[in-house]
């Protein structure tokens, strides 16, 4: 049998949780296990979606910064041109996540420009926040509160 | 770190003279807060012929904390709101001297047999109160609205600021913390610092008393729907008391996630409490702007506190949670507040 990091994690989680990993626990660190137990829960399902999802946000971040380069000029729309037709192909987590970085930092510099051009950028304006809604909603944890 | 029931003991025969047999047992740490360790413990000695006998709460600094708060702070908003309409226990003793337990600590009255989780508030035998705990929780935060902060002497504590700059300083501090903590980019909360920064809130008649982190958690409640005590001041402050009221309405705090603000009540019938009470009405824009603001500051917090749990400076997995649950739900929030969540 193949073993799954995810549903390893997830085994583990459960055992915190319910107390069959470290016998009963009783106070503070019955509620400690039970919130590590959480914490692996929640880490068990973005293990699965990693990949996924930092590939899906950094296509449509590199989307939106080649249609903007133009549009902005200067240096920064150079930098946007640049990054725009850059191509990841390192499926690994942690490079996956260093690119998102780099790339929601410049979005971040996009966006204030786009924000002081005012009327002439507005449907620059509503592309990066309907990007940042829909990044919300592939970041959503299943049981959290909104 | 742990609590030495012969430490605590010596502290208490120094500060109590009179104090004979001290006795200190049933030490037990409990969750607290994250921003500070939180014990139960039961203290007995004689003084004057008669046995005193009582249930005791300690809170003592950690190597590392959610925040960095004032303890002093904390401990005076105890101090100046106790017997008064605002119910709290009964702040006992402040410490900053470490050499007693190893690090500053305050303690005060443990009121026992009651509630405090937000997840216990939206299932039996406590839902059935909801609406009742609504009344009284927004009620008490109108109350400490209309508290003159001068009058109490919270202003020897708490450093007072022009209430025409009172949303500056708060911003400033938070952003600042987020920028420090965050650990990685975030295009939603600096898209709404923008904002904020570009449009002030309209300023506050006078200053008052912000309690800081005014939600449902940080108060006890019992099975018949009455609040006992608001808890956890640690970030109390001076200034607007729209902030409170915000804060108490933010959407990572909908812990019956269908929509009722704190778990307990529609947003609208939670602000007609407050106005009531405090005797103001609640600006939608400012109300809205201090809404915003508390999403950064709510970010900066449960960044803040990810950062320390992964840095090994604090194992306690109540700081591990927040980034994992609270931080995207707080973009959201954020997003919605602005018209643009999808």
């Amino acid at each position: 049998m193949n073993l799954d990091a995810g549903k390893m994690l997830s085994s583990a989680a459960v055992g915190l949780i319910d107390s069959s990993a470290l016998g009963p626990l009783e106070g503070y660190a019955g509620a400690s296990a039970g919130g590590l137990g959480m914490a692996l829960m929640i880490l068990s399902d973005q293990l699965d979606s990693a990949v996924a999802t930092l590939s899906s946000e950094n296509d449509a971040l590199r989307e939106i910064f080649g249609s903007a380069a133009t549009r902005v000029g200067g240096e920064l729309g150079e930098r946007l041109s640049a990054t725009g037709q850059g191509q990841g192909d390192d499926l690994r987590v942690h490079v996956l996540q260093a690119e998102n970085d780099a790339l929601r930092a410049l979005l971040i510099e996009l966006h204030a420009w786009v924000e002081e051009a005012g009327a002439d950028a507005a449907d620059l304006d509503d592309t990066i926040w309907a990007e940042l809604s829909a990044s919300t909603e592939r970041r959503k944890v299943g049981f959290a509160p909104f | 770190m742990t609590l030495e029931p012969t430490a605590f003991a010596s502290y208490v025969s120094h500060r109590v003279p009179g104090a004979l047999g001290v006795s200190v047992t049933d030490v037990e740490r409990i969750h607290g807060g994250a921003s500070r360790q939180t014990y139960r413990l039961r203290l007995s000695y004689d003084e004057g012929g008669a046995r005193v006998d009582r249930p005791l709460i300690l809170r003592k600094d950690p190597p590392a904390s959610l925040i960095e708060t004032e303890r002093e702070a904390e401990f005076a908003a105890y101090a100046a709101f106790y017997a008064t309409p605002v119910p709290v226990p009964e702040a006992l003793w402040l410490e900053n001297d470490p050499k007693w337990l190893g690090s500053p600590f305050f303690v005060m009255e443990e009121l026992q047999g009651f509630e405090a989780g937000p997840q216990q508030i939206t299932q039996p035998p406590y839902a059935e109160h909801a609406t009742r705990l609504g009344e009284q929780k927004w009620t008490i935060l109108g109350q400490i609205a209309q508290a003159d902060p001068f009058a109490l002497g919270l202003d020897q504590a708490l450093e007072a600021v022009e209430p025409a700059e009172s949303w500056k300083r708060e911003l400033d501090y938070w952003a600042a913390k987020l920028d420090r903590d965050a650990g990685k980019p975030q295009p939603v909360m600096q898209a709404v610092i923008r904002r904020l920064r570009r449009a002030p809130p309209r300023p506050p008649e006078r200053l008052g008393v912000v309690h800081g982190d005014y939600r449902t958690g940080n108060f006890l409640y019992d099975e018949e729907g009455s609040i006992h005590a608001i808890l956890d001041w640690e970030m109390a402050h001076l200034g607007d008391p729209l902030e409170d009221l915000a804060w108490s309405l933010n959407k990572v705090f909908h812990w019956a996630r269908d929509g009722r603000a704190g778990g307990l009540m529609a947003r609208d019938e939670a602000i007609s409490i407050w106005e009531r009470s405090a005797g103001r009405e609640a600006d939608p824009e400012s109300l809205l702007w201090w809404e915003l603001f508390n999403c950064v500051k709510g970010q900066a917090i449960w960044l803040a506190a990810g950062k320390e749990f992964m840095a090994g400076n604090n194992r306690d997995p109540v700081l591990a949670m927040p980034g994992l649950i609270m931080a995207n739900s707080q973009d959201r929030a954020a997003l919605d507040l602005m018209g643009r969540l999808r």
